[in-house]
Protein backbone atom coordinates (compact mmCIF):
# COMPACT_ATOMS: atom_id res chain seq x y z
CA UNK A 1 0.00 0.00 0.00
CA UNK A 2 1.06 3.29 -1.11
CA UNK A 3 1.93 5.38 2.31
CA UNK A 4 1.74 8.71 0.85
CA UNK A 5 -2.33 7.66 0.14
CA UNK A 6 -2.65 6.17 3.31
CA UNK A 7 -2.22 9.77 4.56
CA UNK A 8 -5.05 11.33 2.06
CA UNK A 9 -8.19 12.99 3.35
CA UNK A 10 -10.97 10.80 2.35
CA UNK A 11 -12.01 13.43 -0.56
CA UNK A 12 -8.81 13.47 -1.98
CA UNK A 13 -8.45 9.42 -1.93
CA UNK A 14 -12.10 9.63 -3.74
CA UNK A 15 -10.54 12.05 -6.45
CA UNK A 16 -7.35 9.51 -7.30
CA UNK A 17 -10.28 6.94 -7.71
CA UNK A 18 -11.74 8.71 -10.07
CA UNK A 19 -8.88 8.67 -12.02
CA UNK A 20 -8.82 5.23 -11.90
CA UNK A 21 -6.36 4.84 -8.69
CA UNK A 22 -7.95 1.56 -7.31
CA UNK A 23 -5.75 1.69 -4.42
CA UNK A 24 -6.54 4.99 -3.25
CA UNK A 25 -10.89 2.96 -3.55
CA UNK A 26 -8.76 0.29 -1.53
CA UNK A 27 -7.93 2.32 1.43
CA UNK A 28 -11.35 4.47 1.50
CA UNK A 29 -12.87 0.84 1.23
CA UNK A 30 -11.33 -0.03 4.91
CA UNK A 31 -11.91 2.82 6.56
CA UNK A 32 -15.31 2.75 6.08
CA UNK A 33 -16.60 -0.48 5.80
CA UNK A 34 -17.00 -1.59 9.43
CA UNK A 35 -19.09 1.64 10.19
CA UNK A 36 -21.14 0.79 7.01
CA UNK A 37 -22.13 -1.93 7.30
CA UNK A 38 -22.92 -2.15 11.05
CA UNK A 39 -24.98 0.97 10.22
CA UNK A 40 -26.52 -1.36 7.38
CA UNK A 41 -27.18 -4.02 9.28
CA UNK A 42 -28.63 -2.15 12.45
CA UNK A 43 -30.60 -0.50 9.98
CA UNK A 44 -31.92 -3.91 8.61
CA UNK A 45 -32.42 -6.91 10.46
CA UNK A 46 -31.60 -9.20 8.12
CA UNK A 47 -28.33 -10.46 7.19
CA UNK A 48 -28.94 -11.17 3.38
CA UNK A 49 -30.78 -7.61 2.53
CA UNK A 50 -27.95 -5.90 4.44
CA UNK A 51 -25.37 -7.76 2.46
CA UNK A 52 -27.54 -7.06 -0.67
CA UNK A 53 -27.61 -3.10 0.60
CA UNK A 54 -23.88 -2.80 1.42
CA UNK A 55 -23.17 -3.91 -1.54
CA UNK A 56 -25.40 -1.62 -3.41
CA UNK A 57 -23.80 1.28 -1.83
CA UNK A 58 -20.36 0.81 -2.57
CA UNK A 59 -21.49 0.39 -6.23
CA UNK A 60 -22.98 3.28 -6.48
CA UNK A 61 -19.68 4.69 -5.15
CA UNK A 62 -18.10 2.92 -7.88
CA UNK A 63 -19.93 4.45 -10.40
CA UNK A 64 -20.19 7.65 -9.14
CA UNK A 65 -16.14 7.84 -9.17
CA UNK A 66 -16.05 10.28 -12.30
CA UNK A 67 -19.07 12.62 -10.69
CA UNK A 68 -18.00 13.09 -7.55
CA UNK A 69 -17.18 16.71 -6.05
CA UNK A 70 -15.93 17.54 -2.50
CA UNK A 71 -18.67 19.48 -1.83
CA UNK A 72 -19.21 17.93 1.10
CA UNK A 73 -17.05 15.68 3.03
CA UNK A 74 -16.78 11.75 1.92
CA UNK A 75 -18.16 10.00 5.04
CA UNK A 76 -21.30 12.30 4.65
CA UNK A 77 -21.83 11.75 1.13
CA UNK A 78 -21.44 7.70 1.47
CA UNK A 79 -23.60 7.26 4.62
CA UNK A 80 -26.21 9.68 2.64
CA UNK A 81 -26.19 7.09 -0.16
CA UNK A 82 -26.27 4.52 2.69
CA UNK A 83 -29.04 6.15 4.34
CA UNK A 84 -31.38 6.84 0.78
CA UNK A 85 -30.86 3.26 0.28
CA UNK A 86 -32.01 2.16 3.47
CA UNK A 87 -35.39 4.41 2.47
CA UNK A 88 -35.85 2.67 -0.09
CA UNK A 89 -35.19 -0.75 1.31
CA UNK A 90 -37.94 0.05 3.90
CA UNK A 91 -40.66 1.62 1.02
CA UNK A 92 -40.19 -1.37 -1.11
CA UNK A 93 -40.99 -3.82 2.27
CA UNK A 94 -44.14 -1.26 3.28
CA UNK A 95 -42.01 -0.63 6.54
CA UNK A 96 -42.35 2.82 5.88
CA UNK A 97 -44.94 5.58 6.06
CA UNK A 98 -44.84 9.39 6.58
CA UNK A 99 -45.54 8.49 10.44
CA UNK A 100 -42.84 5.95 10.87
CA UNK A 101 -40.81 8.34 8.91
CA UNK A 102 -41.61 11.88 10.90
CA UNK A 103 -42.86 9.92 14.48
CA UNK A 104 -40.97 12.28 17.42
CA UNK A 105 -41.33 10.90 20.88
CA UNK A 106 -41.89 13.81 23.56
CA UNK A 107 -38.85 13.81 25.96
CA UNK A 108 -40.82 13.34 28.93
CA UNK A 109 -42.53 10.30 27.77
CA UNK A 110 -38.71 8.77 27.68
CA UNK A 111 -36.97 7.63 30.56
CA UNK A 112 -33.90 9.66 31.11
CA UNK A 113 -32.46 8.27 33.57
CA UNK A 114 -28.56 7.36 33.58
CA UNK A 115 -28.33 3.29 33.73
CA UNK A 116 -24.39 2.38 34.26
CA UNK A 117 -23.47 -0.61 32.37
CA UNK A 118 -22.68 -2.96 35.17
CA UNK A 119 -26.43 -2.72 35.85
CA UNK A 120 -27.01 -4.08 32.55
CA UNK A 121 -27.28 -7.93 31.84
CA UNK A 122 -24.59 -9.74 29.91
CA UNK A 123 -22.94 -7.91 26.98
CA UNK A 124 -25.00 -10.25 24.50
CA UNK A 125 -28.44 -9.55 26.15
CA UNK A 126 -27.30 -5.62 26.09
CA UNK A 127 -26.52 -6.17 22.11
CA UNK A 128 -29.58 -8.02 21.95
CA UNK A 129 -31.90 -5.39 23.85
CA UNK A 130 -30.17 -2.54 21.91
CA UNK A 131 -31.33 -4.18 18.49
CA UNK A 132 -35.00 -4.72 20.16
CA UNK A 133 -34.85 -0.97 20.97
CA UNK A 134 -33.66 0.20 17.29
CA UNK A 135 -36.52 -1.85 15.76
CA UNK A 136 -38.75 0.26 17.97
CA UNK A 137 -37.74 3.58 17.14
CA UNK A 138 -39.10 5.63 14.22
CA UNK A 139 -36.87 5.33 11.12
CA UNK A 140 -35.80 9.49 11.91
CA UNK A 141 -34.75 8.25 15.34
CA UNK A 142 -32.91 5.67 14.27
CA UNK A 143 -31.03 7.29 11.51
CA UNK A 144 -30.26 9.90 13.30
CA UNK A 145 -29.29 7.60 16.57
CA UNK A 146 -26.94 5.05 14.19
CA UNK A 147 -25.10 7.67 11.88
CA UNK A 148 -24.19 9.34 15.64
CA UNK A 149 -22.97 6.34 17.25
CA UNK A 150 -22.00 4.32 14.95
CA UNK A 151 -20.71 6.48 11.82
CA UNK A 152 -19.46 9.33 14.68
CA UNK A 153 -21.18 11.78 12.95
CA UNK A 154 -21.70 15.59 14.37
CA UNK A 155 -25.69 16.84 14.42
CA UNK A 156 -24.37 19.20 11.88
CA UNK A 157 -23.34 16.09 9.53
CA UNK A 158 -26.21 14.23 10.30
CA UNK A 159 -28.58 17.11 9.26
CA UNK A 160 -26.36 17.57 6.28
CA UNK A 161 -27.21 13.87 5.56
CA UNK A 162 -30.71 13.67 6.44
CA UNK A 163 -31.64 16.97 4.92
CA UNK A 164 -33.48 18.17 8.86
CA UNK A 165 -32.60 21.59 10.65
CA UNK A 166 -29.71 20.55 13.33
CA UNK A 167 -32.05 21.25 16.25
CA UNK A 168 -34.24 18.43 14.97
CA UNK A 169 -31.24 15.94 14.71
CA UNK A 170 -30.74 17.05 18.09
CA UNK A 171 -34.03 15.83 19.45
CA UNK A 172 -34.31 12.95 17.08
CA UNK A 173 -30.93 11.56 19.00
CA UNK A 174 -31.90 12.53 22.39
CA UNK A 175 -35.44 11.10 22.02
CA UNK A 176 -33.88 7.96 20.74
CA UNK A 177 -30.99 7.55 23.24
CA UNK A 178 -33.46 8.05 25.78
CA UNK A 179 -35.65 5.06 24.59
CA UNK A 180 -32.77 2.97 23.66
CA UNK A 181 -31.60 3.41 27.38
CA UNK A 182 -34.80 2.60 28.83
CA UNK A 183 -34.83 -0.87 26.80
CA UNK A 184 -31.63 -1.19 27.98
CA UNK A 185 -32.69 -1.27 31.83
CA UNK A 186 -35.16 -3.24 31.40
CA UNK A 187 -33.70 -6.04 29.87
CA UNK A 188 -31.03 -5.79 32.84
CA UNK B 1 -28.56 16.39 31.07
CA UNK B 2 -27.58 12.74 31.40
CA UNK B 3 -24.56 12.26 33.18
CA UNK B 4 -22.93 9.29 30.77
CA UNK B 5 -23.07 12.47 28.15
CA UNK B 6 -19.54 12.80 27.52
CA UNK B 7 -20.53 15.58 24.24
CA UNK B 8 -20.55 18.82 24.22
CA UNK B 9 -24.40 18.84 22.62
CA UNK B 10 -25.37 16.66 25.34
CA UNK B 11 -26.56 13.61 22.79
CA UNK B 12 -23.85 10.93 23.19
CA UNK B 13 -24.15 8.45 26.09
CA UNK B 14 -21.32 6.15 26.71
CA UNK B 15 -22.87 3.16 27.88
CA UNK B 16 -25.05 3.09 24.50
CA UNK B 17 -21.85 3.79 22.49
CA UNK B 18 -19.86 0.71 24.36
CA UNK B 19 -23.01 -1.33 23.24
CA UNK B 20 -22.48 -0.68 19.67
CA UNK B 21 -18.64 -0.34 19.75
CA UNK B 22 -19.63 -4.21 21.39
CA UNK B 23 -21.96 -5.23 18.30
CA UNK B 24 -19.41 -7.77 16.00
CA UNK B 25 -21.27 -7.42 12.78
CA UNK B 26 -17.96 -8.60 10.39
CA UNK B 27 -18.38 -7.91 6.71
CA UNK B 28 -18.61 -11.14 5.06
CA UNK B 29 -15.13 -11.73 3.31
CA UNK B 30 -16.62 -12.84 -0.17
CA UNK B 31 -18.52 -9.09 -0.25
CA UNK B 32 -14.90 -7.14 0.50
CA UNK B 33 -13.69 -9.50 -2.48
CA UNK B 34 -16.50 -8.68 -5.06
CA UNK B 35 -16.57 -4.82 -4.02
CA UNK B 36 -13.06 -4.35 -4.64
CA UNK B 37 -12.80 -6.40 -7.63
CA UNK B 38 -15.64 -4.46 -9.11
CA UNK B 39 -13.87 -1.10 -7.88
CA UNK B 40 -10.23 -2.83 -9.52
CA UNK B 41 -12.14 -3.41 -13.09
CA UNK B 42 -13.83 0.17 -12.95
CA UNK B 43 -10.74 1.54 -12.19
CA UNK B 44 -8.82 -0.45 -14.89
CA UNK B 45 -10.79 0.73 -17.46
CA UNK B 46 -10.95 4.25 -16.41
CA UNK B 47 -6.91 3.84 -16.40
CA UNK B 48 -7.09 2.19 -20.39
CA UNK B 49 -9.31 5.01 -21.38
CA UNK B 50 -7.27 7.76 -20.39
CA UNK B 51 -4.40 6.40 -22.07
CA UNK B 52 -5.85 6.49 -25.64
CA UNK B 53 -6.92 10.05 -25.74
CA UNK B 54 -10.36 10.07 -28.76
CA UNK B 55 -9.89 13.23 -29.10
CA UNK B 56 -7.32 15.88 -30.00
CA UNK B 57 -7.03 18.94 -27.35
CA UNK B 58 -8.80 21.93 -28.42
CA UNK B 59 -5.83 23.89 -28.93
CA UNK B 60 -4.59 21.52 -31.72
CA UNK B 61 -7.87 21.71 -33.95
CA UNK B 62 -6.64 24.87 -35.81
CA UNK B 63 -2.99 23.33 -36.66
CA UNK B 64 -4.42 19.73 -37.33
CA UNK B 65 -7.14 22.26 -39.39
CA UNK B 66 -4.01 23.99 -40.92
CA UNK B 67 -2.19 21.00 -41.51
CA UNK B 68 -4.47 19.02 -44.15
CA UNK B 69 -5.28 22.19 -46.11
CA UNK B 70 -1.24 22.08 -46.47
CA UNK B 71 -1.26 18.46 -47.42
CA UNK B 72 -4.25 18.95 -49.60
CA UNK B 73 -2.83 21.99 -51.73
CA UNK B 74 0.88 20.66 -51.65
CA UNK B 75 -0.13 17.30 -52.46
CA UNK B 76 -3.46 17.52 -55.14
CA UNK B 77 -3.34 20.79 -56.70
CA UNK B 78 -0.03 20.12 -58.71
CA UNK B 79 -1.51 17.12 -59.38
CA UNK B 80 -4.44 18.32 -60.68
CA UNK B 81 -2.52 21.15 -63.14
CA UNK B 82 -0.39 18.21 -64.78
CA UNK B 83 -3.53 16.12 -65.18
CA UNK B 84 -3.45 15.06 -68.44
CA UNK B 85 -6.19 17.17 -69.60
CA UNK B 86 -4.64 20.00 -68.65
CA UNK B 87 -0.91 19.57 -69.80
CA UNK B 88 -0.27 19.38 -73.62
CA UNK B 89 3.09 18.38 -73.64
CA UNK B 90 5.49 18.97 -76.20
CA UNK B 91 5.43 15.95 -78.26
CA UNK B 92 1.65 15.32 -78.32
CA UNK B 93 1.12 18.59 -78.67
CA UNK B 94 2.73 19.45 -81.46
CA UNK B 95 1.40 16.43 -83.53
CA UNK B 96 -2.08 17.08 -82.04
CA UNK B 97 -1.77 20.30 -84.11
CA UNK B 98 0.02 19.01 -87.05
CA UNK B 99 -3.54 16.38 -87.22
CA UNK B 100 -6.29 18.90 -86.90
CA UNK B 101 -6.85 19.90 -90.56
CA UNK B 102 -7.95 23.57 -89.06
CA UNK B 103 -7.32 26.80 -90.43
CA UNK B 104 -8.60 29.79 -89.01
CA UNK B 105 -8.69 33.07 -90.83
CA UNK B 106 -8.64 36.65 -89.58
CA UNK B 107 -11.53 37.37 -89.44
CA UNK B 108 -14.99 35.09 -89.70
CA UNK B 109 -13.76 32.21 -86.73
CA UNK B 110 -17.10 30.77 -87.34
CA UNK B 111 -17.52 30.24 -91.06
CA UNK B 112 -14.49 28.61 -91.48
CA UNK B 113 -15.06 26.38 -88.70
CA UNK B 114 -17.95 24.99 -89.01
CA UNK B 115 -17.38 21.66 -86.89
CA UNK B 116 -16.30 23.76 -84.07
CA UNK B 117 -19.01 24.09 -80.93
CA UNK B 118 -20.02 27.40 -79.51
CA UNK B 119 -17.40 26.79 -76.31
CA UNK B 120 -14.24 26.72 -78.89
CA UNK B 121 -15.63 29.19 -81.23
CA UNK B 122 -16.05 31.50 -77.69
CA UNK B 123 -12.62 30.34 -76.83
CA UNK B 124 -11.24 31.23 -80.15
CA UNK B 125 -12.95 34.64 -80.12
CA UNK B 126 -11.30 35.59 -76.80
CA UNK B 127 -8.28 34.05 -77.88
CA UNK B 128 -8.31 36.60 -80.80
CA UNK B 129 -9.34 39.23 -78.99
CA UNK B 130 -7.02 39.12 -75.98
CA UNK B 131 -4.13 37.14 -76.63
CA UNK B 132 -3.59 38.51 -80.22
CA UNK B 133 -0.02 39.73 -79.13
CA UNK B 134 1.34 36.47 -77.29
CA UNK B 135 0.13 34.30 -80.39
CA UNK B 136 2.71 36.76 -82.74
CA UNK B 137 5.30 36.18 -80.31
CA UNK B 138 4.82 32.11 -79.69
CA UNK B 139 4.77 32.11 -83.97
CA UNK B 140 7.84 31.57 -83.89
CA UNK B 141 7.94 28.60 -82.82
CA UNK B 142 5.54 27.01 -85.03
CA UNK B 143 6.71 25.41 -88.50
CA UNK B 144 4.10 26.69 -90.92
CA UNK B 145 0.98 28.12 -91.27
CA UNK B 146 -1.11 25.20 -89.71
CA UNK B 147 0.60 25.29 -86.92
CA UNK B 148 0.70 29.33 -86.03
CA UNK B 149 -3.06 28.49 -87.00
CA UNK B 150 -3.56 25.69 -84.17
CA UNK B 151 -1.15 27.49 -81.74
CA UNK B 152 -3.63 30.25 -81.92
CA UNK B 153 -6.61 27.68 -81.74
CA UNK B 154 -5.51 27.53 -78.02
CA UNK B 155 -7.24 29.06 -75.65
CA UNK B 156 -5.91 32.01 -73.67
CA UNK B 157 -5.76 29.49 -70.23
CA UNK B 158 -2.74 27.24 -72.37
CA UNK B 159 -0.64 29.48 -74.18
CA UNK B 160 3.17 28.56 -75.39
CA UNK B 161 5.40 31.10 -74.74
CA UNK B 162 8.75 31.62 -76.06
CA UNK B 163 10.70 29.55 -73.14
CA UNK B 164 8.50 26.59 -74.30
CA UNK B 165 6.29 26.78 -71.05
CA UNK B 166 2.71 26.41 -71.31
CA UNK B 167 1.37 29.10 -68.68
CA UNK B 168 -2.25 28.19 -67.46
CA UNK B 169 -4.34 31.31 -67.00
CA UNK B 170 -7.95 29.59 -67.49
CA UNK B 171 -7.52 26.52 -66.58
CA UNK B 172 -11.37 25.23 -66.82
CA UNK B 173 -11.32 26.41 -70.51
CA UNK B 174 -7.89 24.87 -71.27
CA UNK B 175 -8.84 21.49 -70.13
CA UNK B 176 -12.22 21.34 -72.74
CA UNK B 177 -10.58 22.46 -75.49
CA UNK B 178 -7.47 21.51 -75.24
CA UNK B 179 -8.68 18.05 -74.48
CA UNK B 180 -10.40 18.26 -77.57
CA UNK B 181 -7.78 19.71 -79.46
CA UNK B 182 -5.56 16.63 -78.24
CA UNK B 183 -7.87 14.01 -80.77
CA UNK B 184 -6.81 14.81 -84.32
CA UNK B 185 -8.15 11.26 -85.61
CA UNK B 186 -12.00 12.51 -84.19
CA UNK B 187 -12.00 15.36 -86.30
CA UNK B 188 -13.78 15.01 -89.93
CA UNK B 189 -11.61 13.50 -92.59
CA UNK B 190 -13.77 15.35 -94.79
CA UNK B 191 -12.47 18.62 -93.74
CA UNK B 192 -9.19 17.36 -93.28
CA UNK B 193 -9.11 16.77 -97.12
CA UNK B 194 -10.88 20.14 -97.35
CA UNK B 195 -7.52 21.52 -95.66
CA UNK B 196 -5.40 19.41 -97.67
CA UNK B 197 -6.82 20.36 -101.07
CA UNK B 198 -6.81 24.20 -99.65
CA UNK B 199 -3.37 23.35 -99.27
CA UNK B 200 -2.73 22.19 -102.66
CA UNK B 201 -4.59 25.70 -104.27
CA UNK B 202 -1.85 27.34 -101.90
CA UNK B 203 0.82 25.44 -103.96
CA UNK B 204 1.79 24.06 -100.85
CA UNK B 205 2.01 20.50 -102.43
CA UNK B 206 4.97 18.73 -100.15
CA UNK B 207 3.06 19.62 -97.11
CA UNK B 208 -0.20 18.96 -98.62
CA UNK B 209 1.33 15.42 -99.85
CA UNK B 210 2.85 14.92 -96.17
CA UNK B 211 -0.89 15.61 -94.68
CA UNK B 212 -2.45 13.57 -97.00
CA UNK B 213 -0.01 10.81 -95.65
CA UNK B 214 -1.36 11.14 -92.63
CA UNK B 215 -5.09 11.57 -93.45
CA UNK B 216 -4.50 8.03 -95.16
CA UNK B 217 -3.01 6.73 -91.77
CA UNK B 218 -5.63 7.78 -89.28
CA UNK B 219 -8.69 7.06 -91.59
CA UNK B 220 -7.62 4.18 -93.45
CA UNK B 221 -11.11 3.03 -94.73
CA UNK B 222 -11.35 6.86 -95.78
CA UNK B 223 -12.05 6.91 -99.72
CA UNK B 224 -9.06 9.77 -100.55
CA UNK B 225 -9.71 10.85 -104.49
CA UNK B 226 -6.26 11.74 -106.37
CA UNK B 227 -5.94 15.24 -105.42
CA UNK B 228 -2.32 15.10 -107.19
CA UNK B 229 -3.85 13.98 -111.06
CA UNK B 230 -2.42 16.84 -112.38
CA UNK B 231 1.43 15.95 -111.63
Amino acid sequence: MNPSLAADSDSQLMLDYGTGNAEAFELLYNRYKQPLYKFIRNSCSCELQSAELFQDVWLRVIKARSSYTPDTTFKAWLFRIARNRTVDYYRLNGRLNEATLNEEIPIESANDQAVEPEAYASLSEQIDALQQALETLPLAQREALLLHYIAGMTVKEIADVVSAKPETVKSRIRYATSRVRAQLRGAS
Amino acid sequence: MNQSDKTEDGTQDESVLAIFDAQNFEVPAELDARILAAAKSEGDQLQASCRVPMVPAQWAKPLLAIAAALIIGVGIVPRVLQSPEATVDSASDHSAFEEIPVSIAADGLESSQPNLSTRESSALRSMQSNDQAEISESADLSQGPFRQSNEAQMPPALTRKKNNALTVENFSAATATAAEDARPHQRSAADWLTYIESMIDRGEKETAREELKRLRENFPDFKVPDLFSDD
